[in-house]
């Protein structure tokens, strides 16, 4: 190691420790008997397995991951559609699509979240219920980071020619946009899908304001039991911390080999 | 009958024509290149006669029978795209099995045809690849295969080889011939390489500007332009004005329109050649540029630059600066209009 590369080195273990210090302590605390002094005292997976058996934590995790998968699901389909109209019958409808798609990129989820609720809570509408408010709210959220995700992919597969090579050989163009582009463009899909969906099951602030109290996720769960057993939060919170990690390498994987930087 | 009319085409985009009343008959069997500089509506043309763009005034006949109006996939034409536009997600052997899937033909036949097409390309082994596998060449080839397997009536090439190196070019060209004649299919060749069209077709439809500047044989076009354009881009003529070759040639008796001389008629010597019917003709090299075999001059007259082609000999080789002597035979001066 020369002189140019020490201070860097020793920069980058400084960061990596301040920030790996909390997840650390977190996961010893889990799986410690004790920790009452200076080191932690024995070893158990006591917390861990009481985490695991806990019916309200699991609801929360399911419930999560519901509530984060159905608005990625609609968002992309609606998106796709979109852009799929944009591309093949009205390319001059693209920079107004872009600009209603990126717009939610202005707002703060806390305030989106909070004028939606004074919007519709109360009415008579179906929006007035608070899973289809959060739905809908998450669905705007992730709008930008999808569409730019999608859009990336569907011009890097040169949409326009594909479809024109399928329609030469006789193909409807909506049949060869189902069979040939949207393969095409899955791991693109795949990727912004799974990012979108890593950002809302890790989401706190959004629920609490809209649904807390009605549909208890595993983020919710864990503040209202703040002031409870904190190893078996910390067992919790580690259980949460692997789900995003597989997320997260489950989005590692979809990218396109080529682009993937290892 | 021709087998493909085209009658008064028009198109525009935004306001702006690219297509100006275009008149063409395409006989049965035959390769038409339609050649021209980028923005001359060449492509536009070809995608009009795939129904991928739609014409706002005239009439595309093929067969005799009014397609105009009929969507591309209702035209049984087949196209190869400069993109290549090959199916990422799907192997060779599924790209060329798409169409014929929506011809919906037994599964017996769709296997015979494309092991046919792709050993008609030399593919045979490349069946199971994917896009992604193959070079630039082995891809263009999946392309044409995917094209012909098929059987349309009519083959549209939309410049296929402009993204392929040069030498793999000249093979293409020569394969795509050979497919071409073997299938007896009526293709019409996109491309703005002069030298390619040369090579390739049985006649060229040179476009400029959205109308057809001529349209003839090769040898045709290449010996007799009609236009300064043509003379220019087919031959890299020399065209003058006038004026201008009443100052090379010392002529009194002008021109009524441009001259245009092929740079391989003018002999440069460093002697007077003095032969009956020619004009001797005194300039000053001043570049020389080797193009393969060919050595190609640019000599001064009287401030008209002259290009002049001799055969690449180290022993006749001629210094910038140097005195020499061009003799240009009368017969060899074509008059040629302004414009179409």
């Amino acid at each position: 190691m020369n002189q140019h590369t020490l201070p860097k080195a020793i920069w980058k273990t400084i960061v990596a420790v301040f920030l790996l210090m909390p997840l650390v302590v977190t996961v010893v605390y889990a799986f410690s008997e004790r920790w009452v002094h200076i080191l932690p005292e024995g070893f158990t997976l006591h917390y861990l397995a009481a985490t695991l058996t806990n019916q309200k934590f699991l609801l929360g995790i399911g419930r999560g991951l519901l509530i984060s998968f159905v608005p990625v699901a609609i968002t992309n389909v609606s998106v796709l559609l979109a852009l799929y109209v944009v591309i093949v019958y009205l390319p001059g409808l693209e920079k107004i699509v872009q600009l209603l798609c990126l717009i939610p990129t202005t707002l703060n989820g806390i305030i989106l979240a909070t004028s939606v609720l004074g919007t519709y809570a109360g009415t008579s509408t179906i929006l007035a219920n608070r899973i289809v408010m959060l739905s809908f709210i998450y669905c705007v959220f992730i709008m930008p980071m999808t569409y730019q995700g999608l859009r990336n992919s569907l011009y890097a597969v040169n949409t326009r020619g594909l479809l024109e090579a399928a329609e030469m050989l006789g193909a409807r163009r909506f049949h060869s946009f189902l069979t040939i582009v949207v393969p095409a463009i899955l791991p693109g899909l795949c990727n912004s899908a799974l990012m979108c969906l890593s950002g809302l099951f890790g989401d706190f602030a959004i629920i609490k304001i809209i649904a807390s109290s009605q549909f208890e996720t595993a983020q919710s769960y864990l503040y209202r039991n703040r002031a409870q057993d904190t190893q078996e939060l910390s067992a919790a919170v580690v259980i949460l911390l692997l789900i995003t990690l597989l997320i997260n390498y489950l989005v590692h994987k979809s990218q396109d080999p080529a682009d993937r930087v290892s | 009958m021709s087998y493909i009319t085209f009658k008064n085409i028009w198109k525009s985009y935004d306001k702006d024509p690219v297509l100006k009343g275009i008149d063409l008959e395409v006989e049965e069997g035959e390769l038409l290149t339609l050649l021209g500089p980028s923005g001359c509506g060449k492509s536009t043309l070809l995608r009009c006669l795939a129904g991928l763009e739609h014409v706002q005034q005239g009439r595309i006949l093929l067969e005799g029978r009014d397609i105009t109006d009929l969507d591309a996939r209702q035209r049984q034409i087949g196209m190869v795209f400069q993109q290549y536009s090959l199916f990422p997600n799907m192997t060779v052997a599924q790209n060329m099995a798409f169409g014929l899937k929506i011809q919906r033909l037994g599964k017996a036949e769709i296997n015979d045809r494309v092991r046919e097409a792709l050993a008609m390309v030399g593919l045979q082994d490349k069946a199971d690849a994917y896009p992604a596998q193959l070079s630039g060449g082995q891809q263009q080839r999946v392309a044409l295969a995917r094209a012909i397997v098929t059987r349309p009536k009519v083959l549209l090439l939309d410049e296929p080889l402009s993204a392929i190196d040069a030498k793999l070019r000249k093979n293409l060209q020569s394969e795509i011939r050979r497919i071409q004649k073997q299938l007896n299919i009526t293709t019409i060749f996109v491309t703005h390489d002069q030298d390619e069209a040369m090579v390739m077709s049985d006649r060229i439809c040179l476009l400029n500007g959205g109308k057809i500047e001529q349209m003839d044989t090769p040898i045709a076009i290449y010996t007799h332009p009609r236009t300064k354009f043509a003379a220019g881009f087919i031959g890299s003529y020399n065209v003058l004005e006038p004026l201008e070759f009443g100052r090379v040639t010392g002529d009194i008796d002008l021109p009524a329109q441009p001259i245009a001389i092929r740079p391989e008629v003018l002999n440069i010597a460093r002697e007077k050649q003095g032969l009956p019917g020619t004009y001797d003709i005194q300039g000053t090299v001043i570049d020389s540029t080797p193009r393969g075999n060919v050595l190609r001059y640019k000599v001064e007259v009287n401030g008209v630059q002259l290009a002049a082609d001799t055969l690449f000999r180290s022993f006749s080789i001629y210094e910038n600066g140097s005195k020499v002597w061009l003799s240009l035979e009368k017969r060899n001066c074509l008059q040629v209009e302004e414009a179409v």
